[in-house]
């Protein structure tokens, strides 16, 4: 669609050209600059028009005109920075079956979405703003905007602010002295909670009465717009104005390096490379030539500086493109400035941040992890900056689960539990190394995670997974305390049932660890001890006067015995001694060393009573002849007397003798169970 | 920036003034009046460009950026805010500047101000007063508005640092543990930051509140909460949103207080105890310098409390892999500080105690090797971090540490080969104990020679031993064979107690028509059982003699193997004998064809329980009973197995050894050799348990070396498992 009403050429046109003519050598020393974009966009046969380029510099929009229909079309710059062959964009040119006119197609900031304006070809119809996004590297169907931006009248020139909070758009506006041109009014609209505000006219003299084009430049405050507020010349310009607050602009200027006394309209500017776009119409009598140009920029008309920072968001584990989320945050007043979303499919991002100011970004998604990063334009001179991120949607948790007493490595069970639904997660921890596990959980959400081994005090924490994450690996010491058990131990007198007094000695067989305590009977002979669950302790008593006892103190069942009673036997003439846990090889009367602990116990009762002197007897079971049993149990009864021998045992005060099968002890003798005790070796006691 | 919009509207204004309609004061004050200050102040812009010297231009632009000053939030748009008091005052004193040249008939434009005239009308002194008055306001909500914006920039930036540093923190140390054993400077210094800026944080918060009571803006009235640290790396990481009158603040003090307090107590104490350990077991070791032999040294252990509260902070510690290594080591070296391994000690000690001794040597050895090897590998810069100024002390770090980790690994092998080597020579010396110090006082008359004569040498009524052995009470056993006047060998066996004193000598043979010899003798509870090989023509014949223990001839029991019998032992529970006979003994070239035959008898009733046959070129050199099976080891250059295939050594004319398992009937179920490279001789296989048999040997035959060589020789070492598998030896091959 022209600005032009009439397509024949003006006389004052022609007055023009021999003007541009006559002042040639004052116009080319400005002319020099201006540049037609390359044919494969100017095409020699059709016009083109309303050119508006990415912020990136990368991509650019425009109208291609046709005899029967307007085409939106784009291109995009290759590695050499030379423009491509434009495509056009069918999802708005086919928008509608049947013919439509489109006008100035605009970028939003990261070039993932175009606005435009369109009107039907019938008598009645208005322009209304639409807009197409890109899903799946395709332009989606375009979507109208909603009101108030579109009203009823003719809307057209969209343009929307970097941080995509501003929208700028004309309105029709007859200016009836001036019939050149469709003359229409710039409006700007603000998005608040999501919605549109009513759209407000650019005050006074932004606009002038016959404006078009609003385009905001990438600082946000720069705004270039074509106008023909020129009553002179009667010709459209690009003009400049700078936003100095909310709806306050300085007056309008005209740079002169670009507009000539042709029509220069739709202005954009390429941050990229500090040039202005635009279009120019220059016409003969019998045709109009719609091209567009680029040029340099006065210095002083010139947005901020800006920096563009750009990437690709990937999932860390997977690297393929994740949505996510970009606030852009004064770091002051925690207030986010905008925000904007990364495309999809591709993951690519890019934000605008002015140079004026520092910035806190935070890249997210809901169920990934948090990549913040500070921008301060003292720190990072940069105009382009480059920075892939990479989230994650789990944590590695790493739990060393030990005993908080031994501070030995544990083997635990690990319970997974959504705090919000209450649920066990089906997460299986691995075990690295004994006690150390490494578990992964989902971001996004609140656990409970519950430690527990049989015999110790469960231990759970929580970890809010819903909170920000910023690291993936968590690694946490769980300290379980095992439970204690007060076993009631009863040392009694086997006679007379009298307590004992004594030195217990304990023995945790599970931790190896040896305790030595002093224990005193209360008058009825029993004794209190805080014992591990789920350990077994030897305890062992050698008490002067009476014989050496131990038991096993077995606490791994469920449901364990909390007491034993040791009946101490009084040391006296005749008393027997059954030994515990004497084995010797097969067939042979070589001990095995699993013996020695119960030999050791016999020497330290020796030791303890010097006055004594035993028997050590050997018994065997009802297999075999009796000469060789006998044999085999005196041999046995012997090897037991020579243990202790080279234990420092006076041989005087032992006696070795083999009794074979005939002293039985349990009955029936033919049991495998009974054959098994009556292998035997007890200890009695001869003299005292 | 102010600066230069203020100098884009001059310049504009001058330059760049357009060409269009010209406006009209009047209906820019009647916008002004409108109220829509953007729209008005729009359009007073650029009539100040059309008319730069108009006054009222200058203070209604004045007005309106006074206004705003006020109405922005100076929290979210300090930097309009600024831009509008610089603007403020440049505006009204413009306004003050310009007005001299105003005509009084603009006097109506400054209605709209609500100036109060002094003297009725109008005049400069009241707008001049009205502009002063004005100004004064301006820099006076210029003062409280930098003070209470710069106290809480300040609050907010120390805040964000603090963050930044714990983030730091979090980088760097993946566990909060490790953070309380780290030495390094740097980080004392960043929690010193951290610190620093979370105290800065709470005191401009404090100037901040003061400046807002001095002059209140806005609904601001902002307290603080202070948040624990409880989930480390994911608590304390994100920043407060100091608007919000219910601000979270991080509690990095307490973090801090209690990572310093951990570290300079108990952790302190800690490392001193350390210390101490590390001084302790320097000086145990040091004691060990001297070669002086004790049995009464303890067995070491490092004070399990300092493990654990190593452990404690350190899971999976350097540290603790270190002091282990350290307690294996010591308990190492005082293993070999037992007399027992002392090569000059003359005290007997029977085979099955030394193997004993030596395998639990080993068994140090290996321990202490594993704990170095899992010390070794723990050597990271992320764990010397953690007592990095022990390991520079003691280790100059991380190099040092794996120096000294590998010297330790030299260390081992040589303490473990020094083992061996004392080993072989208590097995050699007292198996081939000094004959020449046997005396037998009582027997002065008779020649006993304990060296094998040729057999021009010997001489009548000479006793020649064959074979002699030391009981565990230091009683000498010994047999042989005397010649007699009809220049016929017969046997003999005797006795003499610890002392060399002879208790009897018994004359054995009974025949003339043969050589007989005592080739083996064997104590039992009872007696003696002697083994005497008869000679005739070319025929052999063994005798089997029991006698009591004064040497009485009890019984007799001919074997008719062609064969003599090298090694004998017997079973007094089963009462039965295991006899290995070989075609040749005490040979000096194992090169030669050798027939081999276990030969087991049941002496109750002289029944032959088997006879099983080996053909080698070697000699037989053990004898061990696992649990039903016997187990033959062999020397041997090369031997047929039971697929009758012949193996060999690798090396020509090198020993190697090999083990046949027989069942319970005598039947060679498997056998197994221990091929290498390094040729190796048997000494002696001892059952040191019912599941470890050990073999001690050296890399040559005995039988060629004099006393000092057989002294000298390096030691073979070897652990066959219970069913004859090699689970170590020290060949390195």
């Amino acid at each position: 669609m022209y600005y032009r009403k009439k397509r024949t050429m003006p006389k004052r046109l022609f007055f023009k050209l021999l003007f541009v003519i006559l002042i040639s050598q004052t116009v080319n020393s400005q002319a020099q600059e201006v540049n037609l974009l390359p044919t494969n966009i100017n095409k020699t046969d059709t016009n083109v028009n309303s050119p508006y380029i990415s912020y990136d510099g990368n991509s650019i929009v425009f109208i291609v005109k046709t005899q029967k229909k307007d085409f939106v079309a784009e291109s995009k710059k290759d590695l050499n920075g030379n423009w491509k062959k434009p495509k056009y964009i069918d999802a708005i040119n086919y928008m509608d079956s049947g013919i439509f006119y489109i006008e100035s197609p605009s970028y939003n900031q990261n070039a993932s979405e175009i606005y435009f304006a369109k009107r039907n070809d019938n008598k009645d119809s208005v322009f209304n703003i639409w807009y197409t996004k890109k899903i799946n590297n395709n332009w989606s169907k375009p979507i109208k905007m909603p009101a108030p931006i579109n009203s009823g009248a003719n809307e057209s020139d969209p343009c929307i602010s970097p941080d995509g909070k501003t929208f700028y758009f004309v309105r029709d506006f007859v200016n009836e002295s001036l019939k050149k041109f469709e003359c229409k009014t710039m409006y700007v609209s603000h998005l608040y909670d999501g919605k549109w505000s009513n759209p407000a006219e650019l005050p006074a003299p932004v606009n002038s009465g016959c404006d078009r084009n609003p385009r905001i430049a990438a600082d946000g405050k720069s705004l270039y717009f074509s106008s023909l507020r020129n009553i002179e010349n009667k010709n459209s310009d690009i003009f400049y104005t700078k936003l100095i607050t909310k709806n306050a602009w300085i007056t309008p200027v005209r740079d002169t390096l670009f507009n000539t006394l042709f029509d220069e309209f739709s202005p954009c500017y390429d941050a990229d490379n500090q040039n202005m776009y635009f279009s120019r119409i220059s016409s003969d009598k019998k045709t109009e030539l719609e091209r567009i140009y680029y040029a340099p920029v006065s210095l002083e008309f010139k947005p901020e500086k800006t920096v563009i920072v750009s990437g690709i968001i990937t999932d860390l584990n997977t690297n393929l493109p994740i949505p996510a989320k970009i606030d852009i945050i004064d770091p002051y007043s925690s207030i986010i400035l905008y925000s904007i979303t990364n495309n999809s499919e591709t993951g690519e991002y890019s934000y605008i941040l002015g140079i004026d100011r520092t910035y806190k970004i935070d890249i997210y998604n809901e169920n990934y992890s948090h990549s913040f990063s500070n921008f301060d334009p003292k720190i990072s001179p940069e105009t382009k900056i480059k920075r892939d991120i990479k989230l994650y949607n789990s944590v590695n948790i790493i739990l060393n689960v030990f005993d908080n007493e031994i501070y030995e490595p544990l083997e635990g069970t690990i319970k997974i539990i959504d705090t919000k639904t209450g649920e066990i997660q089906d997460v299986k921890p691995t075990e690295t190394d004994k006690g150390r596990y490494s578990l992964k959980l989902n971001i996004g959400k609140n656990y409970k995670i519950e430690v527990s081994k049989k015999h110790y005090i469960t231990n759970n924490f929580e970890l809010a997974l819903t909170d920000v994450v910023q690291f993936s690996e968590f690694e946490k010491d769980i300290e379980l305390q095992i439970n204690k058990i007060e076993y009631e131990l009863s040392l009694s007198d086997s006679e007379t049932g009298a307590g004992v007094t004594t030195t217990v000695e304990i023995t945790n067989l599970t931790t190896n660890e040896r305790t030595i305590i002093t224990a005193t009977t209360d008058e009825n002979g029993k004794l209190k001890l805080s014992l591990r669950d789920g350990n077994r302790y030897e305890i062992s008593v050698t008490p002067n006067g009476y014989g050496f006892a131990n038991a096993t103190v077995d606490l791994i069942d469920e449901f364990p015995e909390t007491k034993s009673e040791i009946k101490l036997q009084p040391l006296k003439k005749e008393t027997k001694i059954e030994l515990s846990d004497i084995n010797f090889e097969f067939n042979s009367a070589v001990l095995n060393e699993s013996s020695f602990v119960e030999l050791d116990r016999v020497t330290k009762l020796l030791e303890k009573n010097p006055n004594i002197k035993i028997e050590i007897s050997a018994h065997t079971d009802d297999v075999g002849s009796d000469i060789y049993n006998l044999k085999l149990s005196d041999k046995r009864a012997q090897s037991v007397v020579q243990y202790l021998i080279e234990k420092n045992i006076s041989k005087e005060k032992l006696i070795a003798k083999g009794y074979g099968k005939r002293k039985p002890a349990y009955f029936p003798v033919d049991s495998e169970e009974n054959r098994a005790k009556n292998r035997r070796v007890e200890m009695k006691i001869i003299e005292l | 920036m102010k600066k230069l919009i203020i100098l884009l509207i001059i310049s504009f204004s001058i330059t760049f003034s357009s060409k269009s309609q010209e406006i009209k004061y009047k209906d820019v004050y009647d916008l002004v009046l409108s109220g829509d200050k953007e729209k008005s102040y729009t359009m007073l812009l650029a009539y100040q460009k059309q008319d730069p010297n108009f006054a009222n231009t200058y203070f209604q632009m004045g007005l309106i950026t006074m206004d705003w000053q006020k109405s922005y939030n100076p929290f979210t748009d300090y930097y309009f805010v600024k831009l509008f008091i610089y603007n403020t005052k440049l505006y009204f004193n413009l306004a003050r500047h310009t007005m001299q040249e105003e005509s009084k008939s603009n006097y109506k434009y400054y209605e709209n101000a609500g100036i109060i005239p002094a003297k009725g009308k109008l005049a400069d002194t009241d707008i001049n007063n009205f502009i002063d008055k004005k100004v004064a306001e301006t820099a006076n909500f210029e003062i409280h508005i930098n003070k209470i914006i710069n106290s809480y920039n300040k609050t907010v930036e120390s805040y964000n640092k603090c963050i930044a540093i714990f983030k730091e923190i979090n980088s760097e140390f993946a566990i909060i543990k490790n953070i309380y054993l780290n030495e390094n400077k740097d980080f004392i210094d960043k929690i010193d930051a951290l610190e620093i800026y979370y105290d800065s944080t709470l005191i401009y918060f404090d100037k901040y509140k003061i400046a807002l009571k001095e002059y209140p803006i806005g609904n601001y009235h902002q307290e603080y909460k202070l948040r624990k640290i409880v989930t480390y790396r994911l608590d304390g990481l994100t920043s407060a949103n100091f608007l919000e009158n219910d601000i979270n603040l991080w509690d990095y003090k307490t973090w801090v207080k209690e990572v310093k307090q951990t570290m300079n107590t108990t952790i302190r104490a800690n490392k001193t105890d350390i210390d101490k350990t590390y001084s302790d077991i320097k000086n145990k070791i040091d004691q060990f310098t001297e070669e002086k032999y004790s049995d009464e040294i303890p067995v070491f252990t490092v004070d399990k409390k300092i493990i654990y509260k190593i452990g404690k902070y350190d899971n999976n510690s350097l540290l603790v892999r270190l002091f282990n290594y350290f307690e294996a080591k010591v308990n190492l070296m005082i293993l070999e500080r037992k007399t027992i391994n002392n090569p000059l000690d003359k005290t007997f000690v029977n085979d099955k105690k030394i193997a004993q001794f030596y395998k639990s040597i080993l068994d140090q050895k290996q321990f202490a090797d594993s704990l170095n090897k899992e010390f070794e590998t723990e050597i990271k810069p992320e764990q010397i971090r953690k007592y990095q100024n022990f390991y520079l002390t003691y280790f100059e770090g991380m190099t040092g540490l794996k120096q000294f980790s590998f010297q330790q690994e030299l260390f081992l092998n040589t303490e473990i080969e020094k083992a061996f080597s004392n080993y072989l020579k208590k097995i050699v010396s007292q198996s081939y104990f000094d004959k020449e110090k046997i005396t037998f006082d009582s027997l002065k008359n008779i020649n006993i020679n304990f060296n094998n004569p040729f057999p021009e040498e010997i001489k009548t009524n000479n006793f020649y031993v064959t074979n002699y052995l030391k009981t565990d009470k230091n009683n000498i056993l010994y047999t042989g064979f005397y010649k007699n006047t009809n220049e016929k060998m017969q046997s003999f066996f005797g006795k003499a107690n610890e002392n060399g004193k002879n208790e009897f000598l018994t004359k054995l043979s009974k025949s003339d028509t043969s050589n007989v010899n005592g080739m083996l003798i064997l104590p039992i509870e009872t007696g003696f059982y002697i083994l005497q090989t008869s000679q005739s023509d070319k025929n052999l014949t063994n005798i089997l003699t029991k006698t009591d223990l004064k040497g009485i001839l009890i019984s007799e029991q001919k074997i008719n193997i062609n064969l003599t019998p090298k090694y004998a032992q017997y079973d007094d529970i089963a009462n039965s004998m295991i006899i290995v006979f070989e075609q040749n003994i005490n040979k000096l070239n194992l090169n030669e064809e050798n027939k081999q035959i276990i030969y087991s008898i049941n002496l109750n009733d002289n029944t032959i329980n088997y006879k099983t046959e080996i053909n080698l070129k070697g000699e037989f050199f053990g004898l061990i009973k696992v649990e039903k099976n016997i187990f033959i080891f062999n020397n041997f250059n090369d031997y047929t197995d039971i697929k009758g295939k012949t193996i060999k050594t690798i090396q020509e004319n090198a020993t190697n050894i090999f083990l046949s398992i027989l069942d319970e009937t005598g039947k060679i179920t498997e056998q197994k050799n221990y091929l290498s490279d390094t040729p190796f001789f048997g000494i002696k296989a001892i059952k040191i348990n019912s599941k470890t048999i050990n073999i001690i040997g050296c890399n040559s035959i005995l039988q060629k070396l004099t006393s000092q060589q057989k002294m000298k020789q390096k030691p073979f070492y070897s652990i066959i498992d219970e069913k004859g598998n090699e689970i170590f030896n020290n060949r390195h091959d």
